[in-house]
């Protein structure tokens, strides 16, 4: 009897986040039935795509207890290049995707360069590529705006049977990103290196070329969400990106990343883009007063992340009682 | 050990000694202090002002503060510590601006301030600025009568710019009071706030499309929304030619060279234009004129006007975006 | 006398970021000699100060192991509510009490804000990251909100907090000198420093150690709530204007980036207020120096990076050599 009422409040922890999901769509589906329609679900998925698979490519990083402040500049020096070669270089579409992803692995490397083989700290590497990143960008453009052929925005809104590119994207980086994490020894070390580097080094794990693979996955990361920016927006404007580093590595945290290391997950990086993405996108659709919104997300948020670190809490101490009545 | 931290020392001051001295020129030098460059027409304008600066011999100054108010006022300081004899300042916003004008009165160095007027003070300065309100009232009161000329009902949308910008909130109250008289056709469905970015507008017009599909009458507080606007109107199928079963009915304010490019091509109806030419020519004038201590009237009005299809070829000639978009290959800009 | 050059020698040694700044100055004052004017040297002194008020505060969070995220939402909302409070029908507009009120709510704004965050991150385990930017949107949102993005003027007298001087030394840099020395002699000589330190070092250890862990995290956001809202006076007085969208959120790498090129980690445990005014000498010069040389705009944010990345390397050859010898 006491076990079964142990096992409720402990399903009801454990799925702490699904009930917060369930209640927010809840909430702006009574308000507005619309907002309940498949179109807009695929909706939320394809405007968070972006902000996803960059948050995917921070988790990497926060996995080693480092940062990438970088990711809203990269994506936008990508989307600079691309839109340059296209428009002024008379590249084709594809070339200008494959050097946006050049683009981010190079910006990704030198990153990983200076903290994997100088042992700098992540913060102030990346905060300089920051600022280096969305220069050199502006310079290429010399802060023009750019409007693009409309290929690019036939990239972001093809259908391969019935879901839109984007969030085909982001199923296989998810995928990927999952598959690497859980199955390869890589992740296993990723999670290693974070939860004691030193421990890992002595375990003969290659800490440098680990830190430096994660920049570069995060740098990769970022030009897809750049790709899938400037696909959908088919132009490039000079603050593209700017301040996107928050709302990723938001998405990260609120996905179960850890700042200090060890602790996230990759699909745990899309529910958290997602959540977001759904509050902003139901109060547009109940059309809410314009200068509630940052308030609602922010309120929001702090739920969620409240919700999350009672239930932590709460399922600890559970476990203790329970183990506390099984030995004696 | 004394060897090794004297070594970038030396680097550093070698350096010093190879970037040279500049010795000072007797040209006038004028400070342009910009809020920001994130749109074609703050672009347009900068290079307006330098191209007039030039003309007239003349050394610029750049400075951008990246939409920081605080760091706009350091530059000031910083531009006023090399003596610089005038300044132009595009500003955050209409208070803010108010210690800058004191700071340049102090040094008595002549201050313009470019596009947003500043709030009563007694400093002494001039203001060249267009009227945001005025503009986009009779912009969208064109669209409006379009609107009824077709005899059918209209569902309205309106892009808003950044709440906190003094020209985003005239733009939207022009919009508000052009379209009141007409609130028995024309019913305001959705108001998209976008705080000036082109993501968040993207995201805000498709949601808004999802919901009222049946919105046909649209207003862009600024055409650096256009793309985004366009990129959702087509994934929805309504991106369609003026004439054209189901077009929506469009308008923009900046007069920026896409705008032009619709214009032409028949998808824009009407565009609410600033004029850069005029406004860069008058605040460079203003800061010369100052400099030689003559009176200059503390406001210069740029009357703006609206553009639209029954007068593309006459207004064409003054709308800034259209030289920009004559010089380049126009293919390039269409959508 | 030895000794005392020893410790110089030390001191160098130990900053390498002294070394890049005045490297900085003797590259920018042959081309530009008014670097070293009067008028500039007050700009960039003023800077500083500014700048400090935020590092000083976000320091103490980082020695937590914390962050704080909320510096430019805090700051809006203490200055739109100081300048309504100015501009009130209360019958004391315009008197030093005026004055006096609205700098007293603006600092409980800063002080309430962070014992929220204090709490949230002590209390209920949540983390500072997402504490702090869930902050950062809904108090900028409530200051948005509250003033319908509207700006609202100060007061003459207000305006003389950050206009007025003693001894012919602005105001603010009395203040932010003092705060320092607070701060300096709080962090090296004090109960709670040596406890800001070990819960940096390790919950865990402090937790035997029988350090309140609780009250030292509440302690640092409040202290760095109360700083913001030192800062938010600042601005609003520098500004004339108390506005919801006084600060860029930019603000925060600065401040960050100003600690952690000064010794403080994020990881916690580590930093020290010498190191952070120097941090911040550093950002708020190369910022000076760059607009003095009236660079292109992108070449201005360009060179800003590389200075940054100049600095940690500086940084990283240092230790080297100590750990050489």
């Amino acid at each position: 009897m006491r076990l079964s009422g142990w096992n409720v409040s402990n399903l009801g922890l454990t799925y702490a986040p699904v009930l917060l999901y369930a209640g927010v769509i809840g909430t702006f589906g009574i308000l507005s039935p619309s907002f309940l329609s498949t179109e807009n679900f695929l909706n939320i998925f394809v405007q968070c795509s972006a902000v996803a698979i960059v948050a995917i490519g921070m988790t990497f990083v926060l996995l080693t207890a480092g940062i990438d402040l970088s990711v809203g500049s990269i994506m936008f020096l990508c989307s600079a290049i691309a839109g340059t070669s296209v428009l002024h270089g008379e590249f084709p579409v594809a070339l200008a995707l494959l050097f946006m992803v050049i683009g981010g692995l190079f910006c990704g490397a030198v990153n990983g360069y200076f903290v994997a083989r100088k042992g700098m700290a992540p913060f102030i590497v990346t905060l300089s590529m920051l600022f280096v990143a969305r220069g050199s960008g502006l310079w290429i453009t010399q802060t023009r705006s750019m409007n693009l052929p409309d290929t690019f925005r036939q990239l972001a809104t093809t259908r391969l049977l019935g879901i839109p590119v984007p969030v085909l994207v982001l199923a296989v980086v998810v995928i990927t990103a999952h598959l690497i994490l859980t199955r390869t020894v890589f992740g296993r070390q990723l999670y290693a290196v974070g939860n004691n580097p030193h421990a890992a080094e002595r375990a003969g794990i290659d800490v440098p070329n680990t830190l430096m693979a994660v920049y570069i996955i995060s740098g990769a990361c970022a030009s897809i969400g750049g790709m899938i920016t400037l696909a959908q927006l088919a132009a490039v404007s000079p603050n593209l990106g700017q301040g996107r580093e928050l709302d990723v590595i938001a998405a990260a945290v609120l996905g179960g990343a850890s700042l200090f290391g060890g602790r996230g997950t990759a699909f745990g990086a899309v529910l958290g883009a997602v959540l977001v993405e759904t509050v902003r996108n139901g109060m547009n659709v109940i059309d809410a007063d314009p200068y509630v919104y940052p308030v609602i997300i922010g309120l929001i948020i702090f739920a969620a992340v409240l919700l999350d670190s009672t239930r932590h809490r709460q399922l600890a101490k559970l476990r203790r009682r329970k183990i506390r009545t099984e030995t004696s | 050990m004394l060897r090794n931290w004297h070594l970038p020392f030396v680097v550093v001051l070698g350096f010093g000694l190879l970037s040279g001295c500049s010795e000072p020129s007797e040209q006038l030098r004028v400070g342009v202090a910009f809020e920001t460059l994130q749109t074609e027409y703050w672009v347009a304008s900068i290079e307006a002002i330098e191209a007039e600066l030039r003309r007239r011999n003349i050394e610029m100054i750049e400075a951008v503060a990246d939409n920081d108010a605080n760091r706009q006022l350091d530059q000031i300081h910083i531009l006023i510590a090399r003596g610089v004899d005038g300044i132009i300042v595009s500003p955050k916003d209409s208070m803010t601006v108010i210690p800058m004008i004191k700071a340049a009165n102090r040094a008595d160095i002549p201050i313009v301030i470019y596009n947003r007027p500043p709030a009563d003070n007694d400093g002494k300065s001039v203001t060249v600025v267009a009227d945001n309100y005025k503009i986009a009232r009779a912009t969208v009161e064109y669209m409006a009568e379009c609107a009824v000329k077709t005899g059918r009902k209209y569902k309205a949308m309106i892009l808003i710019g950044d709440l906190g910008d003094i020209n985003a909130i005239g733009r939207r109250d022009g919009f508000d009071d052009a379209l009141r008289p007409y609130s028995d056709t024309i019913e305001v469905v959705a108001r998209v706030p976008t705080e000036w970015s082109q993501d968040k507008a993207l995201s805000g017009v498709t949601n808004a499309l999802q919901v009222n599909p049946d919105i046909n009458f649209i207003f862009a507080s600024t055409d650096f929304l256009f793309p985004p606007l366009i990129s959702a109107l087509r994934t929805a199928g309504k991106y369609k030619k003026i004439g054209e079963e189901g077009h929506v009915l469009l308008g923009g304010f900046d007069g920026d060279p896409l705008a032009y490019s619709m214009l032409v091509e028949g998808y824009l109806d009407a565009d609410g234009v600033q004029d850069v030419y005029f406004d860069s020519a008058a605040s460079v004038d203003a800061v010369v004129r100052m400099h030689q201590n003559q009176i200059v009237e503390s406001i210069i009005r740029d009357p703006g006007f609206v553009i639209h299809q029954d007068n593309l070829e006459e207004k064409a000639g003054q709308m800034w975006g259209a030289q920009i978009a004559r010089s380049k290959d126009l293919t390039r800009l269409q959508l | 006398m030895r000794g005392n050059i020893g410790h110089i020698q030390l001191f160098l040694r130990d900053y390498p970021v002294l070394w890049l700044s005045l490297g900085l100055v003797l590259l920018v004052v042959p081309i530009r000699p008014e670097i070293l004017s009067p008028l500039n040297l007050e700009t960039l002194v003023l800077a500083v100060a500014l700048l400090l008020v935020l590092s000083l505060g976000q320091s103490f969070v980082l020695i937590t192991a914390g962050i704080d995220l909320s510096l430019p939402a805090v700051m809006s909302l203490a200055s739109v509510v100081g300048a309504s409070c100015l501009a009130g029908d209360s019958g004391l507009t315009g008197t030093p009490v005026s004055v006096f009120t609205a700098i007293l709510a603006m600092l409980l704004i800063g002080l309430a804000i962070g014992f929220l965050h204090g709490f949230s991150v002590a209390y209920l385990r949540m983390p500072a990251f997402l504490v702090t930017l869930a902050s950062l949107l809904w108090v900028g949102g409530v200051a948005v909100w509250y003033t319908e993005s509207k700006r609202i003027p100060v007061t003459e007298e207000f305006i003389q907090v950050w206009y007025g001087r003693l001894l012919g030394i602005p105001l603010p840099v009395w203040t932010v000198a003092i705060l320092a020395v607070l701060a300096h002699l709080l962090l090296s000589n004090t109960v709670m420093g040596k406890r800001l330190y070990a819960v940096g070092h390790g919950l865990q250890t402090s937790l035997v150690s029988g350090v309140p862990i609780g009250r030292t995290i509440v302690f640092a956001y409040m202290a760095s709530g109360l700083c913001a809202s030192i800062a938010a006076v600042f601005y609003t007085a520098r500004l004339h204007t108390g506005s919801p969208e006084l600060v860029e959120n930019e603000v925060l790498l600065d401040c960050i980036g100003a600690a952690v090129i000064g010794g403080t980690s994020l990881f916690g445990g580590k930093g020290k207020v010498i190191g952070i005014v120097m941090g911040v000498v550093f950002i708020a010069l190369v910022g000076n120096c760059l607009n003095m040389l009236g660079l292109r705009y992108w070449h201005v944010i360009m060179v800003k990076g590389g200075v940054i990345l100049l600095a940690a390397v500086l940084d990283t050859f240092q230790t080297r050599w100590s750990g050489a010898e």
